[in-house]
């Protein structure tokens, strides 16, 4: 297993920090202050270093402060006790740059894979309430990740359905189109049947490693499910696009295809949705994500970052409790925490065996504290 | 930029209004072209005004031709039986350069996009199947840009000729023409070109 794990960032005009640079422990790092501090920005920081944008759905050059055209982020990680030094730049009216050694990266897709990492935030939250495109984007990263061929698959279906869905909106009739319509329908046909394929594939080892950890975290209370819910049946594709075209035509688009396919998720057999506690929810986001890890670390052999934001969000003590005894050191490596009571995450840690370094965030500036100050 | 010259400015426009010339070059090209003798300006003239008028298309390939009919179709020495289908006339530039070729050309003067308003009957296909008649063709050779358009393109040219009985081929796969154009050295693109598959194989395996 590859060791992996950031030792120093520095921060320059990113977000609410002027300049800022911080060596972390390969542990645990804990980030405390209060709300409007900027704890998640440093959580941005590195998920920038490491996927070349921001979560938390900013544009590139929002994160830039006030007083700056430009922002840079630099960190050094420690892959396999071999020293990285990224560089992400953005400048305004300029293209992005990600630096690896000094050497730029021409297509950011190459970068993507060689620092994984996981994100555990209330961003999550989205997967569960908003519209199927959230939970495919999950889906799709995932497997983007771990196979550049399915990534590459995906990018080609998206460019073939655009032209497709452009052809139905300019409502010829069929006759005059379905000449063109045969080569979209064999060409998304051919691609679809793929992409659908893989995702199946994923989603059996996804699944169960979901209901392993789900299992943990609610203390072996609650069953949860995630059934695909496909538009089309496997390897059909392109019979089922052509059934399909007058409907399409009325329309304006494509109706079937991976890209209407949904994700649906049961806690004891009910939508989770309507009838989760919040508790639950975050249980459920949380075992997704951790599956995710455990995946990527198999997958990649190396243990990825974990960010976690919002450390108790919707928890209560006995999940806190449960979680971070899965959080043990022998399946984890590098965790960044953030919260906004550092008495309570504390305690969590006392007596547990791990190195971890303390951060006080006050006035957009970042301060190590030795744990002794604060027992 | 202020100019003390409103013919001059209007020379600037002009010029800046080609793709990749900015105001600055423009200005060197306008204050290049003022320097020079009355007759050099007016042949330089003279050789856009005959370029716009006379330029036509080759009536058998679409190629870009200064009579009816271009230079390569009414060369006997080329193998009038064997057509390389390509997107536009600086492919065909490319192709040649290679001197891997002694087919003939088909230019089809785009590739079918509908998002760019390009569709089957926009582009040179129509008299396509009557061509390889006349020329009693025995193959087709695909060269088109390795993108999703050229894609469909290529497999909507190859549906049109399903009926008709001819080898259709395509350049090795992973060799780029059309938008890739200026990263293709020659000598790569001509060991595609003698390299080349059949266009079946290119998909069936995938
Ligand atoms: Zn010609």
């Amino acid at each position: 297993m590859l060791e992996l794990y950031l030792e120093k960032i520095s921060l320059l005009y990113f977000k609410n920090y002027f300049s800022t640079e911080v060596n972390f422990s390969n542990q645990v790092n804990i980030i405390f202050g209060n709300n409007g501090e900027g704890k998640t920005n440093m959580l941005d920081a590195i998920h920038y270093l490491c996927l070349t944008k921001s979560f938390l759905n900013f544009s590139d050059v929002q994160n830039i402060h006030p007083d700056s055209n430009s922002f840079l982020i630099k960190g050094v990680f420690n892959k396999n006790e071999i020293t990285n030094e990224i560089v992400c730049s953005v400048e305004k009216e300029q293209k992005k740059v990600i630096k690896k050694n000094k050497k730029n990266y021409e297509k950011f897709a190459e970068h993507i894979g060689q620092f994984p990492l996981v994100v555990i935030s209330p961003l999550d939250f989205f997967l569960i309430n908003e519209g199927s495109d959230y939970r495919r984007r999950f889906l799709d990263g995932m497997l983007s990740q771990l196979n550049s061929n399915y990534l590459e698959n995906l990018v080609q279906y998206n460019k073939v359905l655009a032209q497709r869905n452009s052809l139905l909106k300019t409502k010829q009739n069929l006759n005059s189109i379905e000449g063109l319509l045969d080569v979209y329908d064999f060409q998304l046909g051919q691609l679809g049947n793929k992409i659908l394929e893989e995702r199946v594939k994923f989603l059996e080892e996804f699944i169960n490693l979901c209901n392993q950890i789900y299992l943990v975290l609610s203390g072996n209370k609650e069953i949860i499910a995630l059934e695909y819910q496909g538009s089309f049946a496997s390897d059909q594709l392109e019979t089922e696009l052509v059934n399909s075209r007058n409907k399409d035509l009325q329309i304006g688009y494509t109706t079937i295809g991976p890209h209407k396919d949904d994700l649906k998720f049961l806690l004891n057999n009910m939508p989770i949705k309507k009838f989760a506690s919040q508790g639950q929810q975050k249980s459920f986001l949380i075992s997704l994500k951790l599956a995710q890890y455990s995946i990527f670390k198999n997958h990649l052999n190396i243990k990825p970052i974990l960010l976690l934001d919002d450390f108790h969000d919707k928890l209560d003590a006995s999940r806190v409790g449960r979680l971070i005894d899965l959080l043990n050191p022998q399946d984890f490596g590098q965790i960044f925490i953030t919260d906004t009571d550092e008495k309570k995450l504390i305690h969590h840690f006392e007596g547990k065996s791990r190195d971890f370094k303390l951060f006080n965030l006050e006035n957009s500036t970042v301060n190590e504290v030795s744990f002794k100050t604060l027992t | 930029m202020n100019f003390p010259s409103k013919l001059i400015e209007d020379a600037v426009n002009a010029f800046a209004s080609l793709p990749g010339i900015g105001k600055k070059t423009a200005l060197r090209l306008t204050l290049n072209l003022l320097k020079r003798e009355e007759h050099e300006v007016n042949a330089f003239l003279s050789s856009l005004q005959k370029m716009k008028a006379n330029v036509g298309y080759c009536k058998s390939c679409n190629n870009i031709s200064d009579a009816q009919e271009c230079e390569i179709c009414t060369n006997k020495q080329r193998n009038h039986q064997l057509i390389c289908i390509v997107a536009d006339f600086r492919d065909v530039i490319a192709v040649e350069s290679t001197n891997q070729f002694r087919g003939v050309y088909h230019v089809l003067g785009g590739l079918i996009s509908p998002m760019d308003g390009i569709g089957p009957n926009d582009l040179n296909l129509e008299n396509l199947v009557d061509r390889i008649t006349k020329n009693e063709a025995t193959e087709i050779l695909l060269a088109l840009a390795t993108t999703v358009e050229g894609d469909t393109t290529n497999f909507y040219i190859y549906r049109k000729l399903k009926d008709v009985n001819i080898k259709i081929s395509t350049i090795a796969r992973g060799m780029a023409v059309g938008e890739d154009i200026e990263y293709t050295d020659e000598v790569t693109l001509g060991r595609s070109i003698i390299n080349r598959v059949p266009f079946e194989n290119t998909f069936s395996s995938k």
